[in-house]
Protein backbone atom coordinates (compact mmCIF):
# COMPACT_ATOMS: atom_id res chain seq x y z
CA UNK A 1 0.00 0.00 0.00
CA UNK A 2 2.70 2.42 1.08
CA UNK A 3 4.81 1.41 -1.89
CA UNK A 4 1.90 2.01 -4.27
CA UNK A 5 1.34 5.47 -2.81
CA UNK A 6 5.04 6.20 -3.15
CA UNK A 7 5.02 5.11 -6.80
CA UNK A 8 1.93 7.22 -7.49
CA UNK A 9 3.58 10.19 -5.87
CA UNK A 10 6.74 9.66 -7.86
CA UNK A 11 4.83 9.44 -11.12
CA UNK A 12 2.84 12.53 -10.15
CA UNK A 13 6.00 14.43 -9.30
CA UNK A 14 7.63 13.35 -12.57
CA UNK A 15 4.60 14.48 -14.54
CA UNK A 16 4.61 17.79 -12.71
CA UNK A 17 8.31 18.21 -13.43
CA UNK A 18 7.60 17.69 -17.10
CA UNK A 19 5.08 20.47 -17.27
CA UNK A 20 6.04 23.51 -19.19
CA UNK A 21 5.88 25.74 -16.15
CA UNK A 22 8.44 23.66 -14.31
CA UNK A 23 10.80 23.80 -17.28
CA UNK A 24 10.26 27.52 -17.57
CA UNK A 25 11.04 27.97 -13.88
CA UNK A 26 14.21 25.95 -14.31
CA UNK A 27 15.30 28.21 -17.17
CA UNK A 28 14.57 31.29 -15.06
CA UNK A 29 16.67 29.95 -12.23
CA UNK A 30 19.50 29.66 -14.68
CA UNK A 31 19.26 33.42 -15.25
CA UNK A 32 17.55 33.28 -18.67
CA UNK A 33 16.10 36.78 -19.00
CA UNK A 34 13.74 35.86 -21.79
CA UNK A 35 12.32 33.00 -19.72
CA UNK A 36 11.90 35.33 -16.76
CA UNK A 37 9.91 37.70 -18.91
CA UNK A 38 7.64 34.90 -20.06
CA UNK A 39 7.18 33.71 -16.48
CA UNK A 40 6.28 37.19 -15.23
CA UNK A 41 3.82 37.66 -18.08
CA UNK A 42 2.26 34.31 -17.30
CA UNK A 43 2.03 34.87 -13.52
CA UNK A 44 0.93 38.47 -13.39
CA UNK A 45 -2.79 37.81 -13.79
CA UNK A 46 -2.85 35.25 -10.95
CA UNK A 47 -0.69 37.41 -8.71
CA UNK A 48 -2.82 40.50 -9.32
CA UNK A 49 -6.05 38.63 -8.71
CA UNK A 50 -4.83 37.34 -5.36
CA UNK A 51 -3.42 40.74 -4.42
CA UNK A 52 -6.73 42.39 -5.27
CA UNK A 53 -8.68 39.89 -3.21
CA UNK A 54 -6.37 40.28 -0.25
CA UNK A 55 -6.08 44.06 -0.37
CA UNK A 56 -9.41 45.08 -1.93
CA UNK A 57 -7.83 48.22 -3.33
CA UNK A 58 -7.04 48.43 -7.08
CA UNK A 59 -3.95 50.68 -6.96
CA UNK A 60 -2.53 49.04 -3.89
CA UNK A 61 -3.06 45.65 -5.54
CA UNK A 62 -1.19 46.84 -8.63
CA UNK A 63 1.79 47.96 -6.53
CA UNK A 64 1.67 44.78 -4.48
CA UNK A 65 1.52 42.62 -7.62
CA UNK A 66 4.63 44.31 -8.99
CA UNK A 67 6.43 43.93 -5.71
CA UNK A 68 5.44 40.28 -5.47
CA UNK A 69 6.61 39.55 -9.03
CA UNK A 70 9.96 41.20 -8.32
CA UNK A 71 10.24 39.23 -5.08
CA UNK A 72 9.43 36.10 -7.07
CA UNK A 73 12.22 36.71 -9.58
CA UNK A 74 14.72 37.53 -6.87
CA UNK A 75 13.94 34.58 -4.66
CA UNK A 76 13.70 32.02 -7.46
CA UNK A 77 17.19 30.75 -6.54
CA UNK A 78 15.79 29.67 -3.16
CA UNK A 79 12.94 27.78 -4.82
CA UNK A 80 14.15 24.23 -5.14
CA UNK A 81 11.06 22.78 -6.70
CA UNK A 82 10.08 20.77 -3.62
CA UNK A 83 6.75 22.55 -3.28
CA UNK A 84 4.59 23.22 -6.29
CA UNK A 85 5.56 26.42 -8.02
CA UNK A 86 2.08 27.86 -7.76
CA UNK A 87 1.93 27.26 -4.00
CA UNK A 88 5.26 28.97 -3.63
CA UNK A 89 4.17 31.88 -5.81
CA UNK A 90 1.02 32.31 -3.71
CA UNK A 91 3.18 32.36 -0.61
CA UNK A 92 5.44 35.08 -1.93
CA UNK A 93 2.40 37.11 -3.01
CA UNK A 94 0.53 36.58 0.26
CA UNK A 95 3.55 37.66 2.29
CA UNK A 96 3.90 40.87 0.29
CA UNK A 97 0.18 41.60 0.53
CA UNK A 98 -0.22 40.93 4.23
CA UNK A 99 2.77 43.15 4.94
CA UNK A 100 1.27 45.89 2.78
CA UNK A 101 -2.16 45.44 4.27
CA UNK A 102 -0.77 46.01 7.74
CA UNK A 103 0.75 49.29 6.57
CA UNK A 104 -2.33 50.23 4.58
CA UNK A 105 -4.56 49.62 7.61
CA UNK A 106 -2.37 51.82 9.76
CA UNK A 107 -2.67 54.64 7.23
CA UNK A 108 -6.33 54.32 6.33
CA UNK A 109 -7.93 53.06 9.51
CA UNK A 110 -9.89 56.26 9.89
CA UNK A 111 -11.10 56.24 6.30
CA UNK A 112 -12.40 52.65 6.38
CA UNK A 113 -14.03 53.22 9.76
CA UNK A 114 -15.92 56.15 8.30
CA UNK A 115 -16.85 54.17 5.19
CA UNK A 116 -18.26 51.39 7.37
CA UNK A 117 -20.55 53.89 9.06
CA UNK A 118 -22.21 54.96 5.83
CA UNK A 119 -25.58 53.21 5.93
CA UNK A 120 -25.79 50.37 3.45
CA UNK A 121 -28.02 50.99 0.46
CA UNK A 122 -31.40 49.50 1.09
CA UNK A 123 -32.65 46.99 -1.45
CA UNK A 124 -36.29 47.28 -2.34
CA UNK A 125 -38.66 44.32 -2.13
CA UNK A 126 -37.82 43.32 -5.68
CA UNK A 127 -37.78 39.92 -7.31
CA UNK A 128 -34.84 38.09 -5.71
CA UNK A 129 -33.82 36.84 -9.14
CA UNK A 130 -33.15 40.26 -10.61
CA UNK A 131 -29.60 41.00 -11.57
CA UNK A 132 -29.66 44.26 -9.65
CA UNK A 133 -30.33 42.50 -6.39
CA UNK A 134 -27.70 39.90 -7.08
CA UNK A 135 -25.36 42.82 -7.68
CA UNK A 136 -26.32 44.26 -4.31
CA UNK A 137 -25.58 40.96 -2.59
CA UNK A 138 -22.27 40.85 -4.36
CA UNK A 139 -21.34 44.33 -3.21
CA UNK A 140 -22.29 43.39 0.35
CA UNK A 141 -20.17 40.23 0.17
CA UNK A 142 -17.16 42.19 -1.11
CA UNK A 143 -17.54 44.70 1.68
CA UNK A 144 -18.00 41.93 4.23
CA UNK A 145 -14.78 40.28 3.06
CA UNK A 146 -12.98 43.59 3.39
CA UNK A 147 -14.09 43.89 6.98
CA UNK A 148 -12.71 40.50 8.03
CA UNK A 149 -9.48 40.64 10.05
CA UNK A 150 -6.43 40.00 7.82
CA UNK A 151 -5.67 36.47 9.02
CA UNK A 152 -9.23 35.25 8.54
CA UNK A 153 -9.65 37.06 5.28
CA UNK A 154 -6.52 35.44 3.85
CA UNK A 155 -7.81 31.95 4.69
CA UNK A 156 -11.28 32.63 3.26
CA UNK A 157 -9.85 34.19 0.07
CA UNK A 158 -7.39 31.35 -0.52
CA UNK A 159 -10.10 28.76 0.07
CA UNK A 160 -13.09 30.26 -1.76
CA UNK A 161 -11.56 32.50 -4.41
CA UNK A 162 -8.42 30.51 -5.17
CA UNK A 163 -10.01 27.14 -4.47
CA UNK A 164 -6.96 25.81 -2.62
CA UNK A 165 -6.83 22.77 -0.36
CA UNK A 166 -6.41 23.11 3.40
CA UNK A 167 -2.90 21.68 3.02
CA UNK A 168 -1.89 24.28 0.42
CA UNK A 169 -3.28 27.10 2.59
CA UNK A 170 -1.35 25.82 5.60
CA UNK A 171 1.81 25.78 3.49
CA UNK A 172 1.21 29.26 2.07
CA UNK A 173 0.41 30.94 5.38
CA UNK A 174 2.78 28.71 7.36
CA UNK A 175 0.14 27.79 9.91
CA UNK A 176 -0.90 24.35 11.20
CA UNK A 177 -3.68 22.48 9.41
CA UNK A 178 -5.90 22.75 12.50
CA UNK A 179 -5.51 26.53 12.42
CA UNK A 180 -6.61 26.63 8.77
CA UNK A 181 -9.72 24.70 9.72
CA UNK A 182 -10.57 26.82 12.78
CA UNK A 183 -9.84 30.14 11.07
CA UNK A 184 -11.96 29.16 8.10
CA UNK A 185 -14.81 28.18 10.40
CA UNK A 186 -14.51 31.37 12.45
CA UNK A 187 -14.00 33.54 9.36
CA UNK A 188 -17.15 32.17 7.74
CA UNK A 189 -19.11 32.77 10.95
CA UNK A 190 -17.83 36.35 11.11
CA UNK A 191 -18.78 36.89 7.49
CA UNK A 192 -22.22 35.43 8.22
CA UNK A 193 -22.66 37.88 11.13
CA UNK A 194 -21.62 40.82 8.95
CA UNK A 195 -23.90 39.81 6.08
CA UNK A 196 -26.89 39.08 8.31
CA UNK A 197 -26.69 42.65 9.53
CA UNK A 198 -26.57 43.90 5.93
CA UNK A 199 -29.97 44.69 4.40
CA UNK A 200 -28.68 44.30 0.85
CA UNK A 201 -28.14 40.55 1.08
CA UNK A 202 -30.89 38.55 -0.61
CA UNK A 203 -30.90 35.39 1.47
CA UNK A 204 -32.52 32.37 -0.14
CA UNK A 205 -35.68 31.31 1.64
CA UNK A 206 -34.70 28.74 4.24
CA UNK A 207 -37.14 27.02 6.51
CA UNK A 208 -34.59 24.51 7.72
CA UNK A 209 -35.71 21.99 5.12
CA UNK A 210 -33.86 18.69 5.19
CA UNK A 211 -30.97 18.31 2.77
CA UNK B 1 -24.00 16.16 19.60
CA UNK B 2 -24.85 19.63 20.85
CA UNK B 3 -25.61 22.56 18.53
CA UNK B 4 -22.45 24.25 19.79
CA UNK B 5 -20.30 21.34 18.63
CA UNK B 6 -22.21 21.08 15.39
CA UNK B 7 -21.71 24.76 14.50
CA UNK B 8 -17.95 24.32 14.75
CA UNK B 9 -18.00 21.35 12.39
CA UNK B 10 -20.30 22.81 9.75
CA UNK B 11 -17.45 24.63 7.99
CA UNK B 12 -15.36 21.47 7.63
CA UNK B 13 -18.45 19.53 6.59
CA UNK B 14 -19.06 22.06 3.83
CA UNK B 15 -15.56 21.41 2.50
CA UNK B 16 -16.00 17.65 2.72
CA UNK B 17 -13.30 17.39 5.36
CA UNK B 18 -15.26 15.43 7.93
CA UNK B 19 -14.97 11.68 7.99
CA UNK B 20 -15.94 8.72 10.13
CA UNK B 21 -17.76 9.16 13.39
CA UNK B 22 -17.72 12.96 13.41
CA UNK B 23 -19.38 13.07 9.98
CA UNK B 24 -22.01 10.54 11.06
CA UNK B 25 -22.72 12.41 14.30
CA UNK B 26 -23.10 15.69 12.45
CA UNK B 27 -25.43 14.37 9.75
CA UNK B 28 -27.53 12.79 12.45
CA UNK B 29 -27.67 16.10 14.32
CA UNK B 30 -28.55 17.97 11.11
CA UNK B 31 -31.43 15.57 10.58
CA UNK B 32 -32.83 16.50 13.98
CA UNK B 33 -31.97 20.20 14.26
CA UNK B 34 -33.58 22.80 11.97
CA UNK B 35 -31.44 25.59 13.41
CA UNK B 36 -28.18 23.91 12.43
CA UNK B 37 -29.56 23.02 9.00
CA UNK B 38 -30.26 26.69 8.53
CA UNK B 39 -26.73 27.56 9.62
CA UNK B 40 -25.35 25.10 7.07
CA UNK B 41 -27.56 26.61 4.34
CA UNK B 42 -26.41 30.10 5.27
CA UNK B 43 -22.72 29.21 5.18
CA UNK B 44 -23.22 27.41 1.89
CA UNK B 45 -24.94 30.46 0.45
CA UNK B 46 -22.08 32.67 1.61
CA UNK B 47 -19.44 30.31 0.19
CA UNK B 48 -21.26 30.32 -3.17
CA UNK B 49 -21.64 34.10 -3.08
CA UNK B 50 -17.94 34.60 -2.40
CA UNK B 51 -17.01 32.13 -5.13
CA UNK B 52 -19.21 33.93 -7.64
CA UNK B 53 -17.47 37.27 -7.11
CA UNK B 54 -16.03 38.40 -10.43
CA UNK B 55 -12.26 38.08 -10.60
CA UNK B 56 -10.30 41.31 -10.86
CA UNK B 57 -8.84 41.76 -14.33
CA UNK B 58 -5.42 43.15 -14.90
CA UNK B 59 -5.67 45.92 -17.48
CA UNK B 60 -1.99 46.74 -17.85
CA UNK B 61 1.05 44.62 -18.60
CA UNK B 62 3.28 44.70 -15.54
CA UNK B 63 6.12 42.83 -17.26
CA UNK B 64 8.22 45.79 -18.49
CA UNK B 65 8.14 47.57 -15.13
CA UNK B 66 8.84 44.36 -13.22
CA UNK B 67 11.76 43.37 -15.45
CA UNK B 68 13.25 46.87 -15.19
CA UNK B 69 12.90 47.03 -11.43
CA UNK B 70 14.07 43.47 -10.86
CA UNK B 71 17.34 44.09 -12.68
CA UNK B 72 17.87 47.59 -11.26
CA UNK B 73 20.41 47.97 -8.45
CA UNK B 74 18.86 47.62 -5.03
CA UNK B 75 20.56 50.75 -3.76
CA UNK B 76 17.51 52.71 -2.66
CA UNK B 77 15.47 49.86 -1.37
CA UNK B 78 16.45 50.43 2.25
CA UNK B 79 15.12 53.98 1.92
CA UNK B 80 11.88 52.63 0.55
CA UNK B 81 11.63 50.13 3.39
CA UNK B 82 12.36 52.90 5.90
CA UNK B 83 9.64 55.07 4.41
CA UNK B 84 7.16 52.25 4.60
CA UNK B 85 8.13 51.25 8.12
CA UNK B 86 7.56 54.85 9.17
CA UNK B 87 3.98 54.45 8.05
CA UNK B 88 3.59 51.38 10.24
CA UNK B 89 1.83 51.91 13.56
CA UNK B 90 2.02 49.19 16.18
CA UNK B 91 -1.29 47.96 17.63
CA UNK B 92 -2.91 50.17 20.22
CA UNK B 93 -2.11 47.82 23.12
CA UNK B 94 1.62 48.13 22.42
CA UNK B 95 1.41 51.90 21.95
CA UNK B 96 -0.41 52.30 25.27
CA UNK B 97 2.04 50.00 27.03
CA UNK B 98 5.02 51.94 25.66
CA UNK B 99 3.47 55.20 26.81
CA UNK B 100 2.90 53.90 30.35
CA UNK B 101 6.40 52.38 30.47
CA UNK B 102 8.03 55.69 29.56
CA UNK B 103 6.11 57.53 32.30
CA UNK B 104 6.94 54.88 34.92
CA UNK B 105 10.66 54.89 34.10
CA UNK B 106 10.76 58.70 34.18
CA UNK B 107 8.98 58.72 37.57
CA UNK B 108 11.38 56.15 39.03
CA UNK B 109 14.39 58.16 37.86
CA UNK B 110 13.05 61.45 39.25
CA UNK B 111 11.94 60.01 42.59
CA UNK B 112 15.12 58.05 43.25
CA UNK B 113 17.30 60.97 42.18
CA UNK B 114 15.65 62.99 44.94
CA UNK B 115 16.11 60.18 47.46
CA UNK B 116 19.79 59.81 46.55
CA UNK B 117 19.76 56.10 45.63
CA UNK B 118 18.82 53.61 42.87
CA UNK B 119 18.88 54.39 39.12
CA UNK B 120 18.15 58.08 39.75
CA UNK B 121 21.32 58.46 41.78
CA UNK B 122 23.18 56.70 38.98
CA UNK B 123 21.92 59.26 36.47
CA UNK B 124 22.82 62.11 38.82
CA UNK B 125 26.36 60.88 39.42
CA UNK B 126 26.91 60.17 35.72
CA UNK B 127 25.82 63.62 34.67
CA UNK B 128 28.20 65.00 37.29
CA UNK B 129 31.09 63.00 35.86
CA UNK B 130 30.30 64.06 32.29
CA UNK B 131 30.18 67.72 33.33
CA UNK B 132 33.53 67.37 35.14
CA UNK B 133 35.06 65.72 32.12
CA UNK B 134 34.00 68.46 29.72
CA UNK B 135 36.45 70.90 31.34
CA UNK B 136 39.50 68.64 31.44
CA UNK B 137 38.55 66.89 28.18
CA UNK B 138 39.61 69.86 26.02
CA UNK B 139 43.12 69.82 27.43
CA UNK B 140 43.34 66.05 27.14
CA UNK B 141 42.40 66.10 23.45
CA UNK B 142 45.63 67.90 22.59
CA UNK B 143 47.71 65.11 24.11
CA UNK B 144 46.39 62.63 21.59
CA UNK B 145 43.77 59.96 21.22
CA UNK B 146 45.71 57.25 23.04
CA UNK B 147 46.08 59.34 26.14
CA UNK B 148 42.45 60.34 26.02
CA UNK B 149 41.48 56.71 25.94
CA UNK B 150 43.61 55.96 28.99
CA UNK B 151 42.08 58.95 30.71
CA UNK B 152 38.57 57.74 29.93
CA UNK B 153 39.40 54.27 31.15
CA UNK B 154 40.76 55.67 34.40
CA UNK B 155 37.84 57.98 34.92
CA UNK B 156 35.17 55.44 34.13
CA UNK B 157 36.56 52.22 35.56
CA UNK B 158 35.27 52.90 39.09
CA UNK B 159 32.00 54.27 37.73
CA UNK B 160 31.28 51.15 35.70
CA UNK B 161 32.03 48.99 38.76
CA UNK B 162 29.44 50.80 40.82
CA UNK B 163 27.07 50.86 37.83
CA UNK B 164 27.10 47.08 37.41
CA UNK B 165 26.30 46.73 41.09
CA UNK B 166 23.23 48.89 40.70
CA UNK B 167 22.16 48.19 37.14
CA UNK B 168 23.29 44.78 35.85
CA UNK B 169 21.23 45.38 32.72
CA UNK B 170 24.12 47.29 31.15
CA UNK B 171 25.92 44.04 30.40
CA UNK B 172 23.20 42.97 27.97
CA UNK B 173 23.85 45.75 25.51
CA UNK B 174 26.02 43.88 22.98
CA UNK B 175 23.41 41.13 22.76
CA UNK B 176 20.68 43.62 22.01
CA UNK B 177 22.22 44.76 18.75
CA UNK B 178 22.74 41.25 17.44
CA UNK B 179 19.28 40.17 16.17
CA UNK B 180 18.79 43.33 14.13
CA UNK B 181 21.06 41.98 11.40
CA UNK B 182 18.80 38.98 11.11
CA UNK B 183 15.64 41.04 11.06
CA UNK B 184 16.53 42.81 7.82
CA UNK B 185 16.50 39.58 5.85
CA UNK B 186 13.39 39.38 3.68
CA UNK B 187 11.05 36.61 4.74
CA UNK B 188 10.98 35.16 1.30
CA UNK B 189 14.60 34.00 1.28
CA UNK B 190 14.18 31.33 3.93
CA UNK B 191 11.16 29.91 2.23
CA UNK B 192 10.51 26.47 3.61
CA UNK B 193 9.94 24.11 0.77
CA UNK B 194 8.12 20.95 1.51
CA UNK B 195 6.33 18.57 -0.74
CA UNK B 196 2.67 19.39 -0.59
CA UNK B 197 1.10 16.06 -1.34
CA UNK B 198 -2.45 17.16 -1.54
CA UNK B 199 -1.77 19.82 -4.14
CA UNK B 200 -1.23 17.14 -6.75
CA UNK B 201 -4.55 15.58 -5.91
Amino acid sequence: MGAAVAICEEVGARLAAQTEEARLVARCRGGDRQAQEILVRRCQERVYRLAYNLLEHPEEALDAAQEALIAMLRSLPSFRGEARFETWLYRVTTNVCLMRRRQLCARTRLVTDLAADIPAARAGAADPETAALRGETRAAVREGLRRLPAGFRAVVVLRELEGLSYEAIAEILRIPLGTVQSRLSRGRQMLRDILMADQRVAWPSMRGEKQ
Amino acid sequence: MTCREARNLVSSYLDGRLAGRRARDLTQHLDECAGCREELARLRFIADAVRSLPAARLTVDLTPAVMARASAPRRWEWLDALRRSAAYRPPRVIREFARVAVVVVALVVVVTAGAGQGPGNLVASWSGRVAGMAGTGVAQLTSGLAEARIFLAERFAPASLSATAQAPAREHRPELSEPSSRRTEPEVTHARQEVVRDVYA
